[in-house]
């Protein structure tokens, strides 16, 4: 469905994007998870024709497109751009116009006529939870609500890709689960959805995510086998006041305080179990189930190094 | 291109100017505010500069020359005499000049020499010194057509503006430039912030995500203020008209149709900016800089071209304002033809043609 192979995109000498590749097959929720500035924003803008890469290119359907494509009319970023639905990170609506004159507009723009907006409108609005508030000025609704008219905008013209570009930013807990309710329902349409966030509970519902970092893909997975591969052994927990100091200088041993509890994860098997003989404490240590905030901290932000 | 989709985007930024109000104020009332203005505050300053005449010639052309101040409503000859030392007579009389005709004047146009005459005028006077200036220039010109009857051919069509102008009243003059520049500002300011506030808040991306093209967007955006920059217009006119009673001797649709390629010039001209220029804060400098400073100082709204150095007089052919300028100031004054407003209707077609395809070329249809 969708293709990106070895994209790198430079601003002046500043790599945003390095040699990144994936693959998303139709009908999947695929994640781009990462701190700010890793590169997400630069490659979804990539994905969906709106830069041209410096280097690599871009599959989508039978259509591809990358460096060689100047930004002028008839190039093939342009041909898939009545297939793509775009959520941007910026902007999502005019908070001057109504609810109607937003989707009016974005529908207009793809050229569609007013018996299919309606029965669009008809099918989107049972989604939602908007009620009769489609006469009111986007600007007055609560951001929740906003960003599912502005997913509901981007998806008028029944594109098969979808890209939001960290569509629940500032968004309350609730509201972020309904949002997420939406992109399930899309998805189990056929959709492919290509989505950012750098929350890590939302990410869980990805079926696959690729971590980014400096423009890099340092991992890429369904979030079980990240979690598994990143912690093989388990990570081990421990209430800190009964953790012995030496264990503290021990090398192959990354300890973080979470919560009352200290955890630890071992980089030796071996060693671990020596440790345990040495310290009767560590029986009480229990396992706890890794969660991908654990696997972000320890790949991404190298926690353990 | 797809007319759709340029209706959409024109619909939708009525819909941003419906909704703020400020925008319209700035483009319908600010016209007819500034024109009423300028055109009261000039009309005062110029009329009744008091001057003192000293004929030394006492022939039939002086007294012709004398004559033309007389019917001049600008000068008023507060005293005749003859006086040795003029600065001290301009002080203690309380007059604006002393208009010195020098004994060999008629002498000298029967010989077919230029005359000289001499005015002598309180510079520090700068209100009066400036269009007084220009009232002797005028005179000048038709003294040159009645006096001297040398067929007089000047270089530059503008110079003879005046003559059509037979009261040489000011507001008939400074008005239809005034109009020609207020809306030149009014159309580039409005056009240059409107793409590049979609710049600014990141709404071009959406835009650019759809299969939306560069001339839809253009044409779109162009459209509404258009229609707005003929109202306006068209209370400009009725203001000149009405409020200070310039005649209008042309032909109404020429003048429509001048009105409609010059605001379409500006506002594409204004495009371009907001396409170059990404930023709000940056494309108003933009527009003032390449908008409001030449239309202002090179349109020959206020410096007459024929007197710039040769360099400014070939860049103004670039300037919407000063081919309107001259459309508008001729269909005023002048019963004009098609014949006499054709070339610089043609000027103002080209140069349309021109920013709509350099807008349509510097829109990159990427986020650079
Ligand atoms: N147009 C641009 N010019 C220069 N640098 C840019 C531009 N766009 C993004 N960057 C830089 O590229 C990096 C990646 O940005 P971005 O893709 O927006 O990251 P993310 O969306 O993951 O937060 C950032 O360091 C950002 O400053
Ligand atoms: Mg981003």
């Amino acid at each position: 469905m969708l293709e990106v192979r070895s994209l790198s995109v430079y601003f002046g000498d500043f790599a945003a994007v390095k040699k990144v590749s994936f693959k998303v097959s139709k009908g999947e929720i695929f994640g781009l998870l990462g701190a700010n500035g890793a590169g997400k924003t630069t490659t979804i803008r990539v994905m969906c024709g709106l830069l041209i890469p410096t280097e690599g290119e871009v599959q989508i359907g039978d259509t591809i497109f990358g460096k060689n494509n100047n930004g002028n009319n008839n190039n093939s970023a342009e041909l898939i751009k009545s297939r793509i639905g775009y959520m941007s990170q910026k902007f999502t609506l005019y908070d001057d116009l109504t609810v109607e004159e937003n989707w009016k507009f974005a529908a207009s723009l793809r050229n569609m006529n007013n018996g299919i907006y309606k029965k669009r409108c008809d099918y989107l609005n049972q989604w939602l939870s908007l009620g009769d508030r489609t006469k009111q000025l986007v600007g007055k609704l609560p951001s929740g609500l906003k960003q599912q008219v502005a997913l509901a905008a981007a998806l008028f013209h029944n594109p098969d890709i979808i890209f939001l570009d960290e569509p629940t930013a500032g968004v309350s807990p609730y509201a972020r689960m309904q949002f997420w309710n939406l992109i399930k329902i899309l998805a189990s349409e056929g959709k492919t959805i290509i989505v950012t966030t750098h929350y890590m509970d939302e990410a869980e519902n990805c079926e696959r995510l690729s971590l980014m970092r400096a423009g890099e893909i340092i991992a890429l997975d369904s979030p079980e086998k990240l979690k598994h591969s990143t912690f093989p052994h388990g990570i081990w927990g421990l209430a800190e006041e009964k953790i012995p100091p030496c264990l503290r200088e021990e090398k192959t041993l990354s300890m973080w305080p979470c919560g009352l509890n200290y955890h630890m994860v071992t980089h030796n098997l071996a060693h671990w179990e020596d440790l345990k003989k040495q310290h009767p404490i560590l029986a009480n240590a229990t396992l706890v189930a890794p969660t991908l905030e654990d696997v972000f901290l320890e790949l991404v932000e190298g926690r353990s190094r | 291109m797809n007319l759709g989709r340029m209706r959409a985007i024109a619909f939708k930024e009525a819909t941003h100017i419906r909704r703020d109000p400020f925008t319209l104020i700035m483009a319908i009332i600010m016209p007819v505010f500034l024109v009423v203005l300028f055109g009261l505050a000039l009309d005062l300053d110029v009329k009744n500069i008091k001057i003192g005449i000293d004929d030394r010639d006492q022939s039939y052309s002086s007294r012709r020359l004398i004559s033309l101040f007389h019917e001049s409503r600008s000068f008023i000859i507060a005293k005749q005499g003859h006086w040795s030392d003029a600065e001290r007579e301009i002080r203690d009389e309380n007059i604006s000049a002393i208009l010195v005709i020098p004994h060999d004047f008629e002498k000298k146009i029967k010989k077919g020499e230029a005359p000289l005459i001499q005015f002598v005028a309180d510079g520090s006077d700068n209100a009066i010194l400036g269009p007084a200036l220009s009232y002797l220039y005028g005179i000048q010109l038709q003294m040159r057509q009645q006096l001297i009857e040398t067929s007089f051919q000047p270089k530059v069509k503008i110079e003879t503006r005046y003559l059509y102008n037979g009261e040489l009243k000011s507001s008939y003059f400074i008005v239809p430039g005034l109009m020609s520049v207020v809306l030149a500002i009014v159309s580039i300011l409005l056009t240059a912030l409107t793409i590049s506030r979609e710049w600014e808040n990141g709404s071009m991306e959406l835009l650019l995500s759809t299969p939306t093209n560069p001339l839809e967007l253009i044409l779109g955006k162009i459209l509404p203020y258009s229609i707005i920059g003929m109202l306006a217009v068209l209370l400009v006119y009725l203001t000149a008209r009405l409020g200070f009673d310039i005649p209008f001797r042309g032909n109404h649709l020429f003048f429509l149709l001048a009105c409609f390629l010059f605001l379409t010039a500006y506002l594409a001209q204004g495009t371009v900016i907001s396409i170059v220029a990404r930023s709000q804060a940056v494309a108003m400098q933009m527009a003032m800089v390449s908008g409001f400073l030449p239309t202002m100082l090179l349109s020959g709204f206020i410096f007459s071209i024929s007197s710039m150095p040769p360099f400014f007089q070939y860049f103004t052919m670039i300037l919407p304002a000063r081919w309107f300028l001259q459309i508008v100031r001729t269909l005023f004054l002048k019963e004009a033809g098609f014949m006499e407003i054709w070339s610089p209707l043609l000027a103002l077609l080209l140069i349309n043609l021109v920013l709509v395809n350099v807008a349509r070329k510097k829109f990159k249809r990427t986020l650079e």
